[in-house]
């Protein structure tokens, strides 16, 4: 069975190239959320192998995403990465602090980036 | 010492000691011993007589006594010889009955015996002829009667003891035997009578002796007796005489020992025999070392007596030795010599005396001895050398003392005068004795002088002391100062005598001080040298005893000297001076004035009379001044001005002074430099006060435990506290409590280390505002340590919030810019792979999305570029006068399909009139405004943009009924990338840098924009020009026409 991600991010198209890069490279099953509210209620409700995380989302931002998941007990178990432009070595050390499994940088290659995901979450390789 | 005792009467231990020739006394005593001698004489000669006497009886009685013993020996030997015959012939006897020859040695022993006792007999008898004979007699007959026996021995022997041999021993034997006894007795007989007539003669001599010595030892006892009755009477008389000498003598030792006077004496020849107590002490030997032992020579210096000696050998033209003969050559002649020796004590030590040495005589008057009477003058002569001494001095003192001493009489004429007035006054000693002291005082000071004098005259004893100035012979004066002492009542002085003392120098030395003191003050007072000239010149004057003194500006652009200012004592008229000086320029080398301008030296003029290069010579002479001197004022720019000073007298100033003005020119040259230096010190003070109180930086001084000692304006206008509140309190207490750790370190490290780099310290404001600091601490060292610490920081609060955001800015950017790649780089990165090769609809669809945000990658890039350009000034506006209404109306037509698209629609209101604008960027933020408004009005909705008049300025206003903006945007809408709603940039096609553009560009107008919203219902943003120039009312009027609507065509 192959594997599903909740891919989160408020920008449509790199929420659209995520999921079309996850679904023909590697196969996974992806489910898109707009917003981190939307999130949460779809990873509770779907119970995803793994999040991809976007950090900067208007209202509720990454962070404040992964804390609240954690919180929640449906969804604390699931792996959390977050995919972001932010990539100075401060911002991603924090990111990493707060209990995420991994950080990807945007922009990201479409080809690799499933087999990034597998390889920070421990799965076999695509 | 003529009657002094015998020696032998002193006590052993008396000091003094004498053995004089006999005395008159003595002389008496002599009278009774012939008398006495005579019973001793003849005592001794019977007892000698009587000695003799027995002697020779004694003599004879010896030898008679010998001769009877010789008599008895011989009758002893004789007796002992018939009985060892007899023993023999016993033996023998015995034998011829015994046959035993036991017998016959015992016989033969016997016979040896009697032959030795013959012998002995004829030895003992050899001076006596007769017993000779019978001896000889008898050892016949013995040996007769030896045979006789020998032959009836061995008869017996030969025999055995036969009838013949008996008969032979009673016959022949018995005959031979009573013959020797015969021959015995005889000799017996006559030994016997030798002996009784030898008895006889010895008894005889005895009564003899007896008989003399008897008469002989009365004889004696009776002269003895005599003799002993004249010697007792003699004795006692002797006792009498004795114990009156020892009296006398026991005073004359008190008296000698007592002495204060050392005194011994000699014998004729020298070696002394008497040592009194006193030449003990002063002589440091014992008699007992002395007397019989030295002469008074060991007493002295060989030298000096050497050159007594040969005084005395000249003296008396014939040799004297240098030796006793040489002390008491004198005193021999009968006179009583008196003569100051150094005299050498026994430990080397010496002293001074005075010696007087006389002979003394016996009744014949031959010299017997001298005595030597020696009297210690060390102190005296030390008190003669000490007054010689003194007395020296005070000549030396009075000859070469620099202080003139004289003495003047109850007139005040010069008495005395010592030499040093030669040096002082330059006068000889001669030309002042008689004179009046005063004619020698300047005219000035005899007032004084002379009132001194008659105060004087009023008490003995000395005066305070009193300078005056004193004429010498060439007419200069020295100022001197004089003590007088009143000795008017002394017997030998009877004067007033006076200690001069040239006090010139020091008065010299005084005045230049004054003067230097006295320019001094002035200049301390003084701004600058012009205001302090005049007291200057008063202070010159006035200190230096000149009646008149001027001062000359240099003046470089004339290049001459200009008069400045003049002074004088009262009593002079300066007009005529003043007029003339007023009007002269002096130039280099001109007169006196210009040669010291020239020299940079003071110089002067003795007398002006005689001075040819003089400027001003009627004017100065008319008003009786004689000498002038000047002296230059020097800077570092050379010589700026020139001082005068004038006498009425003619006087000569010395190099001393000369030396000293230019010291005072050297001295307010220096003022001057030093007042440019304070001057320039002042000013670069008043800079940095400034620059320390005007600076942003925030200065403060502490001392080492915090306290703060000075803070500068930045400080109370960072904090908000008043100077005097930060002045009371602790450096530590400005900082937030959780800071003060940190403050306490660094102000730890910074007084260990005398700096510190790099402090970032935060500071609590009044208001409880936290100001962040950089900076440094250095400390200042004194005595003890550190003193006090600088502080300067830097409020890096502002900075850091700036780096703060402009890190959130890039932040920020990078994510807006990565944003739209990642898009393009995720579509194109699926396309390239060949993910998609199968899928052409996604495929389409992913290069839809590349080439979306591409576009909008390149709108983001203009809006930053274009933002940064007008933000940092790189575009320069092109403001030109604009149709007001045409702008708007433009702005308006060219968002009109927009508008049409989105179904809004645009309402314009323009006022009439020049706007003073960039036209382009004016229209860019227009559109901008139009767009957004556009792009959040709901559809059927209206955006009204109007433009009126507001004060001098063009206020545009672009309305809109959309969803508004909540109230906490408001602020934050026109920064960068600020948007209601992040998905606004995607959505909206925004980049979210329109507004802050628009801002920009109106800041850049000196213009205004803001925005009013309520949420909701609409927004309007209003966009304030500074310069608009209305049309004429009537057209601003028909511009303003309410209800009118003004479409684009």
């Amino acid at each position: 069975m192959s594997k599903r991600i909740l891919i989160v991010d408020d920008e449509d198209d790199i929420r659209e190239v995520a999921a079309l890069s996850l679904e023909t490279v590697a196969g996974y099953q992806v489910l898109s959320a707009r917003s981190g509210r939307d999130a949460l209620g779809i990873a509770a409700a779907e119970h995803p192998d793994a999040i991809l995380l976007d950090v900067m989302m208007p209202d509720m931002d990454g962070p404040t995403t992964l804390q609240k998941l954690q919180a929640q007990a449906s969804t604390a178990d699931i792996p959390v990465v977050f995919l972001t432009a932010k990539v100075q070595p401060s911002e991603r050390a924090r990111f990493a602090s707060l209990g995420a499994a991994a950080v990807l940088p945007k922009p990201f290659d479409p080809l690799t980036l499933a087999a990034e995901l597998a390889a920070a979450l421990g799965w076999p390789t695509p | 010492m003529g009657n002094s005792a015998p020696a032998h009467n002193m006590p052993s231990d008396t000091p003094f000691s004498d053995s004089t020739t006999a005395s008159p006394v003595e002389r008496r005593i002599g009278a009774f011993r012939p008398a006495v001698t005579l019973a001793f004489l003849t005592a001794m000669a019977i007892v000698v007589f009587m000695v003799v006497l027995s002697y020779r009886t004694t003599a004879s009685l010896v030898v008679t006594n010998s001769w009877l013993n010789h008599t008895q020996d011989v009758l002893k030997n004789l007796d002992e010889l018939e009985s060892r015959i007899q023993t023999a012939e016993s033996v023998q006897g015995r034998y011829l009955i015994t046959g035993n020859e036991v017998f016959l040695a015992t016989y033969e022993q016997e016979l040896r015996a009697s032959r030795e006792l013959q012998e002995h007999l004829l030895a003992l008898t050899s001076d006596n002829a007769v017993e000779q004979a019978r001896l000889h007699e008898l050892r016949r007959l013995m040996e007769g009667k030896i045979e006789h026996m020998n032959a009836t021995v061995a008869q017996r022997r030969s025999q055995g003891l036969t009838p013949a041999v008996e008969e032979r021993i009673a016959t022949e034997g018995k005959r031979r035997m009573e013959m020797i006894k015969a021959k015995i007795a005889e000799i017996v007989l006559t030994e016997q009578q030798l002996l009784s007539d030898r008895a006889a003669e010895q008894r005889r001599a005895a009564e003899r002796s007896l008989r003399s010595i008897l008469v002989g030892g009365a004889l004696a006892l009776l002269f003895l007796a005599v003799a002993g009755i004249v010697l007792q009477r003699d004795i006692r008389r002797r006792l009498a005489i004795e114990r009156m000498l020892q009296r006398t003598t026991a005073l004359q030792r008190a008296i000698l020992n007592s002495a204060n006077y050392a005194i011994f004496s000699t014998g004729p020849g020298g070696t002394i025999v008497s040592f009194n107590a006193a030449a003990e002490q002063l002589l440091g030997y014992h008699s007992s070392e002395v007397v019989g032992r030295l002469t008074p020579v060991s007493f002295h210096d060989a030298e000096e007596l050497n050159a007594h000696a040969e005084q005395l050998s000249r003296f008396f033209a014939e040799t004297v030795a240098p030796a006793f003969d040489a002390l008491i050559a004198k005193a021999r002649l009968g006179t009583t010599d008196e003569t100051e020796w150094n005299f050498i004590r026994r430990d080397g030590s010496r002293f001074s005396g005075l010696l007087s040495t006389s002979a003394m005589h016996d009744e014949e008057g031959a010299v017997t001895g001298y005595v030597f009477i020696v009297h210690d003058i060390t102190r005296r002569k030390e008190a003669e050398r000490a007054k010689e001494q003194t007395e020296r001095r005070f000549r030396a003192l009075l000859q070469n003392s620099s202080d003139m001493v004289c003495v003047i009489d109850a007139t005040g004429r010069l008495q005395y005068i010592s030499p040093a007035v030669e040096r002082l006054l330059d006068f000889a000693v001669q030309e002042l004795i008689g004179r009046e002291i005063f004619d020698l005082v300047h005219p000035a000071d005899t007032e004084m002088a002379r009132e001194g004098f008659y105060n004087l005259g009023l008490e003995s004893g000395p005066t305070h002391r009193q300078e005056m100035r004193l004429r010498k012979s060439n007419g200069d004066y020295i100022t001197a100062e004089v003590v007088a002492n009143n000795l008017l009542d002394d017997p030998v002085l009877h004067g007033i005598v006076l200690n001069v003392r040239d006090i010139s120098e020091r008065t010299r030395a005084r005045a230049l001080l004054e003067v230097q003191n006295a320019v001094a003050r002035v200049l301390a007072d003084a701004v600058d040298l012009t205001q302090s000239i005049p007291e200057i010149l008063q202070a010159l004057c006035v200190n230096l005893d000149w009646e008149l003194s001027e001062f000359w500006n240099v003046e470089a652009e004339q290049n001459a000297l200009v008069f400045n200012f003049a002074w004088s004592l009262p009593g002079f008229d300066l007009r005529a001076y003043l007029d003339i000086s007023e009007k002269t320029r002096i130039h280099r080398g001109e007169g006196l004035a210009g040669r010291v301008w020239k020299s940079a030296t003071a110089m002067q003029v003795s007398d002006i009379s005689h001075e040819e290069n003089f400027v001003r010579r009627g004017e100065v002479e008319a008003l009786s001044l004689r000498a002038a001197v000047g002296f230059p004022i020097q800077s570092r720019e050379g010589v700026i001005g020139i001082f005068t000073l004038f006498s009425l007298r003619s006087r000569h100033v010395d190099e001393h002074l000369l030396g000293m003005l230019n010291t005072v020119g050297a001295q307010i040259g220096q003022f001057i430099a030093r007042k440019r230096a304070e001057q320039e010190i002042s000013e670069n003070e008043d800079r940095y006060h400034y620059l320390f109180e005007n600076t942003a930086d925030l200065i403060l001084t502490f001392a080492p435990d915090g306290t703060i000692l000075h803070v500068n304006a930045a400080w109370p206008q960072a904090l908000g506290y008043s100077r005097e509140e930060l002045m009371k309190g602790l450096i530590f207490d400005l900082v937030p409590p959780d800071q003060r750790d940190a403050c306490q370190s660094a102000v730890e490290q910074a007084l260990a280390a005398g700096s510190l780099d790099n402090v970032e310290l935060s500071f609590r404001s009044k208001e409880g505002h936290l100001i962040l600091v950089e900076g440094s601490i250095n400390c200042r060292y004194g005595i003890a340590g550190v003193e006090y610490c600088n502080a300067i920081f830097q409020d890096v609060t502002k900075r850091r919030e700036v780096d703060r955001m402009k890190n959130e800015f890039i932040s920020v950017v990078s994510h807006e810019l990565r944003t739209p790649l990642t898009s393009i780089r995720g579509s194109l990165g699926l396309l390239a792979g060949g993910a998609l090769r199968r899928d052409p609809d996604k495929a389409e669809r992913m290069l839809d999305i590349a080439l979306k945000n591409t576009e909008r990658l390149v709108r983001l890039i203009n809006d930053i570029l274009d933002i940064e350009k007008i933000e940092s000034g790189k575009i320069s506006l092109d403001i030109q006068p604009l149709d007001a209404a045409d702008l708007i109306v433009q702005a308006s037509a060219t968002m009109h399909a927009m508008a049409e698209a989105n179904g809004v629609q645009l309402e314009v209101r323009p006022a009439r009139g020049t706007v003073y604008a960039d036209r382009d960027r004016m229209m860019q933020t227009l559109t901008n405004l139009l767009s957004n408004a556009i792009k959040f009005s709901p559809k059927d909705s209206r955006i009204s943009v109007i433009s009126e008049r507001r004060g001098a300025g063009l206020l545009m206003r672009v309305r809109d009924q959309g969803r508004g903006i909540p109230s906490n945007k408001l602020q934050t809408i026109f920064e960068r990338f600020q948007q209601v709603d992040a998905s606004d940039s995607r959505d909206k096609g925004g980049t979210g840098l329109g507004l802050a553009i628009c801002r920009s560009i109106v800041q850049q107008h000196g213009g205004a924009i803001w925005v009013d919203s309520i949420e909701g219902k609409g927004s309007e943003f209003f966009v304030l020009l500074p310069r608009f120039q209305p049309e004429s009312s009537a057209s601003e009027a028909k511009v303003a026409e309410p209800g009118k609507s003004v479409l684009p065509s």
